[in-house]
């Protein structure tokens, strides 16, 4: 049974660190735009909302050091919620150094090697808090925690009243929220401080009739408050409530454990818990992983029915929770239960990310329990207060519970292994389509169609699968232009359009660099300082803006911004300085933008703090190229500077072209071709040795595949021309045979060969031979790196490409 | 094909024995640890790989895997058999132990056997004498009249790494 409890207490550790993933790009997101989106409400409560959740499942799977931490930060927003704080961006920064603290413990907690919550943070967090009253960052329990016993429901709560008015730095502010608690009755965060702010609410009584009434009328559908302060009147600051709690079957297996609750409801006041056990079916029957208890608790508590509520954060909609208070005059009234379900979901995004353990998104269930069937219940059993040992584990019938739009997360590499098996397979059915020319396989022909039509479903559907949205790239950027802009003193705003596009998901993985090299040239290079821009007649803050969205076939990605531009004479000059262009090229020839993509240019002679240390745009680019795209640049001096990224939709497939030469078959990326002419008969335009030829008037400088591959042997009669374009200019590559089109599966080339950039991969043709990638442009630029080598070095045949 | 031996059978002497595919190249026998070995195809039809690095042969379809093969006898400073007596082998051997995705050929001359060793057996490699073989092997084992020679084989795929780029 231990060891059963074990595994099964693993399981739910993995999923809380994966749901800690998400509440944590959430608590960023949420944080970054907590400056700009200043009194948004609803973008406050779900950061906070981000923070609350993680710290209740960090309780809840007993990692109460993650938990503690996570209370400071909490804290600090519940203080900004309570507008005791003001946001600024001191404020911000601790809290991001914090939140990106607490990854690092998450991370560290999932690889086994547990580190400590830094104090500083702690202490910075609570030194936000106001004086050192309040430290927040350690003593508060967690909200599952047992720990530290909550302070006694305080009936005579005139002398606690008194004490928080004596001392308002010391209380945390919350006497004075309370006290102006009418307007604003959010849900109170936190059941450990309930018994406090509970305390200052009964407190306030006597000054009630002034405040109270005054603010009532104002109170924006403040029931909890404004109903409080009525029943506050009639019990002496308590409250009776009934509880049904009746957990939907799936709420053991999302990690919750009920006696939690009971731990939660404990401290804020007197609870009488019965159990139900009507539910609990014969042991053959028991699925130990469903609850099938429901509850009946009453509870005398000075707790609003808001801090009621927020105990059962976590109870999703299959779950029934009914909260009743006593009336005056002894009938119970039905309080609205603020439903859960929407509250972390929004921090999740549940559209992007999988349904999880703590979320609230799991869809109703049609057959949950109706509310009234545990309280109707003709057996309950009275269980002592605190001995809650009743095992939570229990079975009606086992229900198979529909689960619309359910999530799973899958392994990323069996991901990839099922596209590549079924672009196989879609490959393998054309192939198949062949048989239709022999003789006699008419009546396979119908079965042969069906194949290829559903393998290419198949593919399709699979393909997908690999597609995520630029968003999950897009949104870090936030964070990074924010740090950035702080560093460099520059006021900078982001702008992030299309950010629903969708890409292969190992090109979002593997743009995060370049983008980042990018977003930090405009930062450090590109936009200039406030006063100079204000000079400039520009706007004091530069602007960043990232931009996604498809072009034909492909998609295409803008890194924008509005300094200062790319200065094209001091290109020029280096330019020509490092031999790379002839001397006496002007500023405006189209080539001289493409230098600053080129191995060993850069126009900065300092190294920066900023960006990078000598690696220039050229990583950028072979960044780009080795997920087949492209990658140019437009600028205009003294308005700005855009990157265009234009990458294939999927890495997964090629539409290709089949070519030989010298008796290997390549294969030739169809969106790198832009026509294809037939190279006989034609002569070179210029002296024999150099080898350029006039295609419809225009001279066009000529790649031989075969000498670039030094193959030997005599010309066939008849080659090829396929007409590229490299840095803006055609380039013809000379090929043997066209044999056709493909569409291709891209494998890569093998270990150690991803150096090599001539081939951007291999893949296996239908006939089960491997043929290679090629990459027009890599092939394009070596050699004509080879031809300025020997040129300028007399060195004949060097390297084309750097190493890396 | 070679059958390896299936490791259950082995599974008591498994502490004090290891088994090594034992192949041979030039004139020596080489011996490596059947655990590196995913399996032992006979050499088939291969697409070069024009101005790819100085030993590599050419990539393999192996079951719709892409596999880069090297020539082993290159590094070792043996002149390629224009017409050799028996078929080349090739030993599909992981890149880093354990990890069947990185998977790499090593053409061979001839796999011949598999056989058992204990580590006793292995003698440390003479630090002379082995010319251009001398930083692959790793050990020596007395074996019939000679020694067969433990090939080192994180540093033949370090060294053939190091050549990748190099080009032609």
């Amino acid at each position: 049974m231990t060891n059963l409890e074990g595994s099964a207490d693993d399981r739910f550790r993995e999923m809380f660190y994966e749901e800690a993933r998400e509440l944590l790009i959430g608590l960023e997101e949420g944080l970054m735009d907590l400056e700009r989106r200043r009194g948004d409400r609803a973008h406050l409560d779900r950061t906070f909302r981000a923070a609350h959740s993680l710290k209740g499942a960090a309780a809840m799977v007993g990692l109460s050091r993650l938990a503690e931490f996570t209370h400071g930060i909490e804290a600090v927003l519940d203080q900004v919620r309570s507008g005791n704080l003001g946001i600024d961006s001191d404020i911000i920064t601790t809290l991001l150094e914090a939140r990106d603290h607490l990854a690092a413990m998450v991370e560290a907690e999932a690889a086994h090697s547990p580190i400590p919550a830094s104090s500083e943070l702690s202490h910075r967090l609570a030194s936000l808090l106001g004086g050192p009253g309040t430290r927040g960052g350690g003593s508060m329990p967690p909200a599952g925690g047992t720990g530290t016993p909550a302070p006694a429901p305080a009936p005579t709560s005139a002398s606690a009243s008194n004490s928080s008015a004596a001392s308002p730095s010391g209380q945390n502010g919350h006497g004075r929220g309370e006290a102006e608690g009418g307007q604003a009755a959010p849900p109170r965060p936190e059941p450990a401080k309930g018994g406090r702010s509970a305390k200052s609410g009964g407190g306030s009584k006597p000054r009630a009739p002034r405040k109270k009434a005054g603010k009532m009328a104002a109170a924006p559908g403040g029931d909890g408050a404004g109903r409080k302060s009525a029943s506050a009147g009639s019990a002496a600051g308590m409250n009776v409530y009934r509880i049904t709690l009746a957990p939907g079957p799936d709420t053991l297996r999302r990690g919750i454990n009920p006696i939690g609750v009971f731990d939660e409801l404990h401290d804020l006041g007197h609870a009488r818990i019965e159990t139900d056990l009507d539910g609990v079916p014969a042991i053959d029957d028991l699925d130990p992983e469903r609850c099938f208890l429901s509850w009946t608790i009453i509870l005398e508590s000075p707790a609003t029915p808001d801090q009621i509520n927020e105990v059962f954060l976590f109870f999703a909609d299959d779950s029934t929770v009914a909260i009743e208070r006593m009336e005056p005059d002894g009938s119970w009234q039905v309080l609205p239960r603020e439903s859960p379900a929407d509250l972390p979901a929004a921090v999740v995004e549940p559209e992007v990310r999988g349904r999880g353990l703590f979320e609230g998104t799991a869809p109703s269930t049609p057959s949950a329990p109706p509310v009234g069937r545990p309280a109707a219940a003709p057996s309950q059993v009275s269980i002592a207060e605190s001995a809650m040992a009743a095992r939570p584990a229990a079975a009606p019938p086992p229900r198979h519970v529909p689960r619309p739009n359910a999530r799973i997360r899958v392994d990323a590499s069996q991901l990839d292994d099922l596209v590549g098996l079924a672009g196989e397979l879609a490959v393998l059915s054309d192939n198949l389509m062949g048989l239709r020319d022999i003789r006699g396989t008419e009546t396979w022909l119908h079965a042969l169609e069906s194949l290829q039509r559903v393998s290419r479903e198949i593919r399709d559907t699979t393909l997908d699968l690999r597609m995520v949205p630029v968003d999950e790239l897009f949104s870090r950027f936030p964070r990074v232009v924010r740090d950035l802009a702080d560093r460099s003193g520059k006021e900078i705003e982001l702008r992030i359009i299309g950010q629903e596009t969708r890409l292969d998901r190992t090109i979002v993985e593997r743009l995060s660099d370049p983008m980042v090299h990018l977003i930090r040239n405009a930062v450090d290079h590109a936009l200039e300082h406030p006063s100079d821009r204000t000079e400039k007649g520009k706007s004091r803050v530069g602007r960043i803006t990232l931009w996604a969205g498809h072009e034909g076939d492909r998609v295409a990605i803008r890194v924008e911004d509005d300094g200062r531009g790319l200065d094209r004479d001091r290109i020029v000059k280096k330019g020509i300085a490092l031999k790379m262009i002839a001397p006496g090229t002007t500023a405006d020839d189209p080539r001289v933008v493409s230098l600053i993509f080129e191995p060993g240019f850069s126009t900065r002679d300092t190294v920066s703090e900023l960006s990078g240390r000598g690696v220039g745009l050229d990583v950028v680019r072979d960044a780009v190229r080795a997920l087949r795209g492209t990658v140019t640049v437009e600028s205009t001096p003294g308005k700005g500077t855009a990157f265009i990224f234009r990458l294939p939709l999927t890495l997964a497939l090629i539409d290709g072209l089949l070519v030989e030469t010298a008796g290997g078959k390549y294969v030739v990326p169809l969106a790198q071709v832009e026509e294809c002419v037939a190279l006989n008969g034609m002569r070179s335009a210029l002296a024999d040795d150099r080898p350029c030829i006039a295609v419809r008037g225009e001279l066009v400088p000529m790649v031989s595949l075969r000498s670039l591959f030094r193959t030997d042997g005599p010309l066939p009669a008849r080659q090829e021309l396929l007409l590229t374009r490299h840095a803006g200019q055609r380039v013809g590559v000379a090929v043997d045979r066209l044999l056709g089109r493909v569409q291709a599966v891209i494998q890569s080339l093998g270990e150690g060969l991803h150096g090599f950039n001539r081939f951007s991969g291999a893949t296996i043709l239908g006939d089960g031979s491997v043929s290679l990638i090629l990459d027009l442009s890599a092939l394009v630029s070596e050699s004509r790196f080879a031809e300025q080598t020997s040129r300028f070095t007399q060195q004949p045949g060097g390297r084309a490409e750097n190493l890396r | 094909m070679v059958e390896l031996v299936s490791e259950t059978e082995y599974d008591s002497e498994r502490d004090r024995t290891q088994s090594f595919v034992v192949f041979r190249l030039g004139k020596e026998g080489y011996a490596l640890e059947v655990m590196r070995v995913q399996e032992v195809l006979d050499m088939q039809s291969l697409t070069e790989v024009p101005g790819g690095p100085r030993f590599l042969m050419g990539v393999i379809n192996l079951r719709g895997h892409v596999v880069p093969v090297y020539d082993l006898r290159a590094p070792f400073g043996l002149m390629r058999e224009e017409k050799p007596q028996h078929a080349p082998s090739v030993l599909i051997v992981e890149g880093v132990e354990g990890d069947g995705n990185q998977i790499t050929g090593l053409l061979v001359d001839r796999v011949s056997d598999v056989l058992e060793f204990s580590p006793d057996e292995v003698q440390p490699p003479p630090q002379l004498g082995l010319g251009k073989a001398t930083p692959f092997v790793r050990g020596l084992i007395r074996h019939q009249e000679g020694f067969l020679l433990v090939l080192d084989v994180d540093r033949v795929f370090s060294t053939l790494g190091s050549l990748n780029g190099e080009g032609v």
